[in-house]
Formats: C-alpha cells, structure tokens, sequence
C-alpha cells in the first residue's frame, strides 16, 4: 500500500467518524457542536482525541496537526502558569505590591526588605537568564544558570543523603528471624522469609552495582541474585506503567463514547 | 572569564547550600527558604525562555517557507491563543484578578478542550508502544526477561478485578501453580543427577502442595484456611523484592547524586555552561 492510498484511507475514516456524529446530533442522540460552546469544545477535543489515535495505524496529517498543537499549547501553558504563579506574586508582588494589588492579584501588602532585595536579585538573574534568546553576548545567561546549578547541586547533596540513603538503610537493618510465639518452632516463617529476602536482597542488588570488583564466584553468584530482584522491582513499575497508560486509554474512551458520543449511559 | 565566573559562583552558592543544612542558625536557616523561591522564579523565567526559543525557532521556519511549516504556524497558533488568553485571562468572571482556573475563564477551557485531551491521549498512546515494544525487547528470552515478565504479569492481574476473581473461583491455584512449577524443576534435577537440589526443590515442592490439599480438606469439611490469593501475593511482591530493589536502586541513585553534586560545586563538571562559542 503506498503513501497516498494510507494518507486517504485516514482522511476516510474520519471523515466517515464525522458524518456519523453529525448525523447522530442530527437525530438528537448527541448534542451537537452549535449547540452550545462546551459542546463545541467537546466536538473539538473529540477531534484531537481521534487525530492522535490516528497515528497507531500511521502518520498522518490529523496527527501532526494535533501534535504542533499540543507543542504550542503547552508550551504556552506552562509560560501562562509559570508567569501568574511564581513571577506575579513571588517577584513582582514583592517589588511593587501596591500595583500589583490593585491591578493583577492579592498578595502581601507589607514585603520585608530582604525579600524585597531577593526579589530583585531574581528580576536581575531572570533578565540574564532571558539574554540567552538575544543575538549576541548569551554567554551572561550563564550566571543565572550557575545559581541554580549551586542550589539545586548544594541542596540535593543533603536531602538526597537524608531522604535516600539513611531513611533507606536504617529500615532496611532488621532481626532475620521474627520469633512467634505459636507458630513451629517458635519462628514466624513467613516474616523470616520475607525479612531475609528484603535484607538479602537488598544487599544482592547493591553488589550487582558494585562494579570495583569482578563478578565471578560466589560475588557473581550473589550479583546474580541481585539481577532478579532488580528484575521484579522493574516489572512491577513497568506493570504499573502499562496500567496507568491503559487507564488513561480508558479514559479517552469513555469521553469518546460516554461524553461525546452519548451511545452509552454515565 | 566566561566560565569563571559562573564556576565560581556555582561553588558559592553550593557551598552556602551545604553550611545552611548543617548550621540551623540565622541567616543560613532563612536561606534555603528564599533560594527555593529563587530557584521557583528563575524555574518561571526559563518557561519564558523555553516559549521564546520556541516562537524564535517556528517563527523563522515560518518566515523561510521551510518544508512542514504549515505544522509551525499551528505551533504558533496555538502557542500565542493560550499566551492571550492566559496572560489577560479573558473570559474570567471578574476581570483579570480572578483565579487563573476560574469557572468560565477560556483559559481553563483551552486546558479541558485542548491541553487535556491532548495530552492525556498522546500518554494513553504509549500503551500500544509500551506493550509492542516490551514484547520485542523482552519476549521471555532468557530467565531475568521471564522473570520481568511475570512480575508484571502478576502486579497487571493483581491490581485489577480479574486477579481477584481468579483466585476467589479457583482457591489454592497460586499453590497448585508454583508446587507444580516446582515439581518440574526437581524433575529436571532428578534427570540432571544433581541430588542436592532435587532435596531442596522436592521438599518445598512437596510441603506447598500437602499444605495445599490439606488446606482444600479443611475447607471441604466447613473450617478456615488461608490459601494464597494473587492481591496478596501482589502486596508482598511491592511490600518485599519490589522494595528491595526499589532500596537499593534509591540507594545508588543518592550516591551517584552526592558524586555529580561535588563534581558540580568543584567545578570538575562543566558540561551545565556549553560551548566556548557561546
């Protein structure tokens, strides 16, 4: 099949998507996209909706215009939340809060001068950092670059130190035998086990990182080990991966056929 | 100086970081609080940045005629409607002070009608990826791929009805499933004269299936007995080798992390400032 035989069958089958709901708010099974605006955002999000789903079966033109209007969208949203969340209120509501408060958000009248300072070493450091789109001298948007390398590099190496190493190796220092009092032979078997594989595996996954030495012996033995603990903590994210997409194909779906189409009940 | 300058002030800045989490007195405790709105702002500042090379980049491509720049007129359509109507925040029900999500507000609709779909579609397409890709990359090729496989297999099945279902239809076919599992690694075993083994495998074989007909037994005659069921044994993949690895994985994950942060605020890393010929 060439390019211009898949390119049409695409173009047909939403074309033929198309006719059917237009017949079917026709006959008042839907709402129709004059209607109302919310239902011709429905129609218009149904349409997205269909485009990307397009590209399972190829590349077509409805998938690209829907993927360069999800790059501009988005990038547009994230520049709106950025600017109305952190700039407005957190920079320039700490330099001029009365105009601020009277023409764009409430926020603190009364700013401490060290902040008021912060803010305008941000304003300052932003303005650096925005160089970078001008034609010549980009190599200032460093400065801003390097503040934030410092914090997030001088922050990280505490935090990380605290939040995934002590927190994470002192939980995992347990007894290897739980007693029980009525179990066989006074142990609780199922806890033994369990606290035996969490500690040895533990310390078998942490040898297969351990790359100074060679893993050969009893070392490659263990290391082994550890690659199939390593190997059950991956397939259970990519299980949880692959639920979460089917979930949100799921969701998709119920808008296509629950929302828009109206062909099954809520 | 070009990249003295910022070496130095990285080293700074990292150094400052590092006392203020050691010495709780001021002015070190007030700093992580407002270089953490620094760092938020200047976040908010390279969002602008990343929208402005965006429209610098599609806006040339558009000026130039170039092949596909019908696709970045859409761009840019799309990109400066929701700057619009997100910046003025039109359609809100009181002006521009009103919340950026306010009911009614287009720029909440743009995000229902557009952004959403859009994006909630396009990470619902990585399902089909996920699952063609897995199957050609893993295919049970060797024991670590099957072993992946199946923990997938069992967390997918535990952590929806069908799982559930399964083991309350057919109690004790976890037990009958892995004792025969076992069985049949003992008869390989027993034809590989590897006695030592076949002891081991052949008694936990042995013992998981007697306790399992001892168990249908006791049901049989109306008593209680705790058979596995595919949640639980879900729950103790998560709560015990999933948590293991997931330890040790965090674990060489924050030394790899305290490494890069020392070769940040040393300056041996430098990778973070480009080129010369910036």
């Amino acid at each position: 099949m060439n390019e211009q035989t898949r390119r049409f069958l695409v173009v047909g089958a939403v074309g033929l998507v198309v006719v059917f709901a237009l017949v079917w708010s026709a006959l008042g099974q839907m709402e129709g996209f004059w209607v109302s605006g919310s239902a011709l955002g429905a129609w218009f999000a149904a349409f997205l909706t269909l485009s990307i789903l397009s590209f399972l079966y190829d590349d077509n033109p409805f998938y690209r215009f829907a993927e360069s209007l999800f790059i501009g969208v988005s990038a547009g949203y994230w520049m709106v939340q950025g600017i109305w969340q952190q700039l407005i209120p957190n920079m320039l509501g700490r330099l001029a809060p009365g105009f601020v408060n009277e023409h764009l958000a409430q926020v603190p009248l009364e700013v401490d001068p060290v902040d008021r300072g912060m803010a305008l070493v941000q304003l300052v450091l932003g303005c650096l950092l925005l160089w970078r789109l001008a034609p010549k001298g980009t190599w200032i948007a460093r400065w801003p670059l390097a503040v934030i390398v410092g914090w997030a590099a001088g922050t990280n190496l505490t935090r990380y130190l605290v939040s995934d190493f002590t927190k994470q190796v002192s939980p995992a220092l347990i007894p290897l035998v739980e007693p029980s009092q009525t179990a066989f032979l006074g142990i609780d078997w199922i806890g033994t086990l369990t606290a035996l594989v969490t500690v040895f595996g533990l310390l078998a996954a942490l040898i297969y990182f351990f790359f100074s030495v060679e893993h050969k012996g009893f070392l490659g033995q263990v290391s082994r080990g550890g690659i199939w603990i390593l190997m059950i903590t991956f397939g259970a994210a990519f299980g949880y991966t692959v639920m979460g997409r089917i979930a949100l194909l799921v969701g998709r779906m119920e808008f296509l056929f629950v929302d828009w189409l109206q062909v099954i009940g809520p | 100086m070009r990249r003295q300058i910022p070496l130095l002030i990285t080293f700074a800045v990292g150094v400052i970081m590092l006392f203020e989490a050691f010495i709780p007195h001021p002015p070190f405790d007030q700093l992580n609080e407002s270089l953490s709105i620094t760092f938020d702002v200047l976040a908010a500042f390279a969002f602008v940045l990343g929208g402005g090379n965006l429209a610098k980049i599609h806006l040339s491509k558009i000026s130039r005629s170039e092949p596909g720049w019908g696709y970045s007129a859409v761009t840019m359509a799309g990109f400066f409607l929701m700057l619009a109507i997100g910046l003025f925040k039109v359609g809100g029900p009181s002006g521009i002070k009103h919340a950026l999500e306010a009911e009614g507000s287009w720029f909440q609709a743009a995000y229902d009608y557009c952004f959403l779909p859009l994006s909630a579609t396009t990470f619902s397409l990585l399902a089909f990826f996920v699952a063609s890709a897995s199957y050609r990359a893993f295919r049970a090729k060797n024991r670590e791929a099957t072993l992946l496989l199946i923990a997938a297999l069992i967390i997918l099945l535990g952590r929806t009805l069908v799982g559930t279902a399964l083991t309350e239809t057919l109690p004790g076919s976890l037990e009958l499933l892995f004792g025969a599992l076992l069985a049949y690694l003992a008869w390989e075993q027993f034809r590989s004269k590897r006695w030592i083994s076949l002891s081991l495998i052949g008694t936990v074989a042995a013992f998981v299936l007697a306790r399992t007909l001892y168990g249908y037994l006791i049901l049989a005659g109306g008593g209680d007995f705790y058979l596995l069921t595919v949640p639980d044994l879900v729950n103790w993949i998560m709560v015990v080798p999933q948590l293991a690895g997931q330890r040790a994985i965090m674990i060489g994950i924050c030394l790899g992390i305290i490494s890069m942060s020392l070769r940040l605020i040393l300056g041996v890393e430098r990778s973070y400032l480009g080129s010369d010929n910036d």
